[in-house]
């Protein structure tokens, strides 16, 4: 909605003629010291851990440190105006975020404030930033597949509708992408989705939210963001209130992706806050309690059982590592907290390999139950195939004296990796997946040069849709791969390899 | 440190009703207290350099005639156990809780501008009649304020601005004009 002036200047005078001259009366405190977005206040001995405090200049303030005899508090926005000796108000409420349908398509702050010159938010209600997750009564096993798009995944690693899988690897790899890509793909498929983006370049987002517009995937999207400008303390809270906004939505049934991106600045800016309050540092400077800081957030994710609407939340935090360290403190963390993780790398990512997926490294503890039967005939063969052409590959490299078993892996193994290089912002149905990879598992790609493959498969996709769509409707009817349908692939196979002259 | 700080207050305070002297006491604190305030003389308090005897001896040179036994007693006795640093905030809290014994209470009122005599007396004479209480009014200026003004009394504040009133305003017109 558009507010206009009119409108506006219509609201401030019916404030005017209904004006009753009310005291505001409530517990007070006053600031002793105030800065770097921290404020030490004294007094308030009903504050609530977590309450938000308001400030005279209108800005609020989240009540972390409760000592003795006074309070440590992060400011939620500018310091700037805020003075020794002004006093600070209690609110008895806690942080909270506007929920409901008004958020999609809209870029918000981690206040839930909009941020995209659309005008203000009519929200269904508001919703606490910190929730509890729901309880082992509350969920049931991941069974559903959510589907990103891209070969690499749906076949090797899949996500499950519910599930937290993290995305790892070093700057510059391609971790955006793929998240972006999953939300691309959920287009027409009745998944909400929200991008929380935590101390990124604003430019980057940018480019981010003009790609979401661009593909039409703004629609069902909402953005909450945070950059790198922003204050430590909103940059904490952003994902705590995406997830917020996801919830709800789940909580009434719906389907819901989340993208916290990334983690690791998240705890960079809670650590800062955390030295400014005093707290002791642990390792690599990160408070105490770095790992309940993601836990509580990634727990939140949940397949939720009928009784409770049915509703899933994914999640897909990412994770940047510096010089492929998964080791170090946060990534371990993280790692741990998830279902699986998508590892990618430098090397591979140079080598031309997109999305640069070490599929060695990268696992899914939803697995197989996450994929649709017909993906899942023609991912189990695939993942060992690979890993052994991976060895192979090592190996050959000393030797040019190889048996015609060894070739031949070696060349099935060659044309798997071409398979599943993807180019980005272009999502693969999951049909269209599972026929690609059903001539690849088949061995009809054998006699194709690995240069034309992907013209192959341009081809093929083009020559079912035209002329044998019953394939793909079945595929997407039954999601399995009955002998009846096989025999129909392999003849439009043959068909195409001949009219478009592979062979 | 709180709890500290309370209890040597406290005790302060007790031996100050035995002997009756509560008033009295209560304005030779005060007198202590503005004296010890200046950052130099903390600094000199707290450093460890100093001797305890030095020290000592500034507070016979300083109130050697005008202070209560005990008072004085309170004194090296703080600088004796190196609690140097909590002599002021110890002294503060004896006096609001010797202030509040007698039925008085301070409140601080800002202001955009200041207040006239008939203003502070008025708002004086309404506070007194809700909290039966004797009450002491600091007048503050603060332009920040723009108009109206608030009121700081025991840790809560009655919010009559302009600023506070522009602030709620732009709250609600952010959140949809409900």
């Amino acid at each position: 909605m558009i507010v206009n002036i009119d409108e506006i200047s219509k609201f401030i005078k019916s404030q005017i003629k209904t004006y009753s001259y009310e005291p505001d009366y409530s517990e007070a405190g006053t600031v002793v010291q105030v800065g770097d977005g921290i404020a030490r206040v004294y007094g308030l001995y009903g504050a609530m851990s977590g309450e938000l405090l308001e400030f005279p200049n209108g800005t609020y303030g989240m009540a972390l440190n409760l000592d003795e005899d006074s309070i440590g508090v992060v400011i939620m926005g500018s310091d700037a105006g805020i003075k020794e000796g002004d006093p600070v108000k209690l609110t008895g409420r806690m942080a909270e975020v506007p929920v409901g349908d008004s958020m999609l398509g809209r870029v918000v702050n981690a206040l839930g404030e909009p941020i995209d010159n659309k005008g203000s938010i009519i929200a269904d209600s508001y919703r606490k930033i910190e929730n509890i997750a729901p309880s082992v009564m509350m969920r049931r096993e991941v069974n559903r597949p959510l589907q990103t798009g891209i070969k690499a995944i749906d076949a090797l690693v899949p996500i499950g509708k519910g599930q937290r899988e993290l995305i790892i690897g070093d700057r510059q790899t391609g971790k955006t992408a793929i998240a972006i890509d999953t939300i691309i793909n959920q287009k027409g498929k009745d998944v909400y989705c929200v991008y929380v983006a935590i101390g990124q370049k604003a430019s980057t987002v940018a480019r981010i939210i003009k790609v979401l517009n661009l593909t039409g995937a703004m629609a069902y999207t909402t953005v909450v963001l945070a950059t790198a400008s922003d204050p430590a303390s909103l940059q904490y809270i952003a994902p705590y209130a995406g997830c917020a906004i996801a919830e709800e939505w789940m909580y009434r049934g719906k389907d819901v992706l989340i993208v916290y991106d990334d983690l690791s600045k998240h705890a960079v800016a809670y650590r800062a806050i955390s030295l400014l309050l005093k707290r002791p540092p642990g390792r690599e400077a990160y408070p105490g309690d770095v790992f309940y800081l993601h836990s509580r957030l990634l727990e939140r994710a949940a397949c939720l059982s009928d009784e409770y609407g049915g509703g899933t939340l994914t999640a897909l935090p990412i994770i940047e590592t510096q010089e492929g360290d998964i080791s170090a403190y946060i990534p371990t963390n993280v790692i741990s907290i998830t279902d699986g993780q998508i590892y990618l790398e430098a090397d591979l990512f140079n080598d031309g390999i997109r999305p640069a997926i070490n599929p060695g490294y990268s696992v899914s503890r939803v697995g197989g139950s996450a994929q649709i039967p017909a993906m899942k005939k023609l991912a189990g063969p695939l993942r060992i195939e690979f890993a052994q052409y991976k060895e192979l590959a090592a190996f050959s490299q000393f030797g040019s004296d190889l048996n015609q078993d060894t070739i031949d892996r070696l060349n099935h193994g060659e044309r798997i990796m071409e398979v599943l290089i993807q180019p980005q912002y272009k999502p693969m149905a999951v049909e269209d997946q599972v026929l690609m990879l059903y001539a690849l598992n088949k061995g009809h790609l054998k006699g194709i040069e690995l240069s034309r493959i992907h013209n192959f498969q341009r081809d093929f996709i083009h020559y079912v849709d035209t002329h044998a769509v019953h394939i793909k409707e079945e595929i997407e009817k039954t999601g399995d791969l009955s002998d009846e349908l096989a025999e129909k692939i392999e003849a439009v196979i043959a068909e195409v390899k001949e009219q478009y002259n592979y062979s | 440190m709180a709890k500290l700080r309370n209890s040597y207050s406290d005790v302060l305070l007790e031996i100050s009703e035995k002997r009756g002297t509560l008033e009295k006491d209560k304005e030779q604190v005060m007198v202590v207290r503005d004296t010890l305030e200046s950052d130099e003389v903390q600094s000199f308090l707290a450093n460890p350099h100093i001797p305890v005897p030095v020290k000592e001896e500034l507070f016979q040179n300083a109130f050697s005639h005008e202070l209560a036994g005990h008072v004085k007693g309170f004194l090296s006795y703080m600088v004796g156990k190196k609690r140097e640093k909590l002599i002021i905030p110890a002294l503060t809290e004896y006096i609001d809780s010797a202030n509040r014994r007698s039925g008085r209470i301070e409140a601080k009122v800002v202001s955009a501008r200041a207040l006239t005599k008939e203003q502070i007396e008025s708002i004086r004479r309404i506070l007194a009649r809700q909290t039966s209480l004797e009450i002491m009014i600091e007048n503050k200026v603060d332009p920040d304020v723009i108009g109206g003004f608030y009121i700081l009394m025991d840790g809560h504040i009655f919010d009559c601005t302009v600023r506070t009133e522009l602030n709620r305003m732009k709250e609600r017109l952010k959140r949809g004009m409900q």
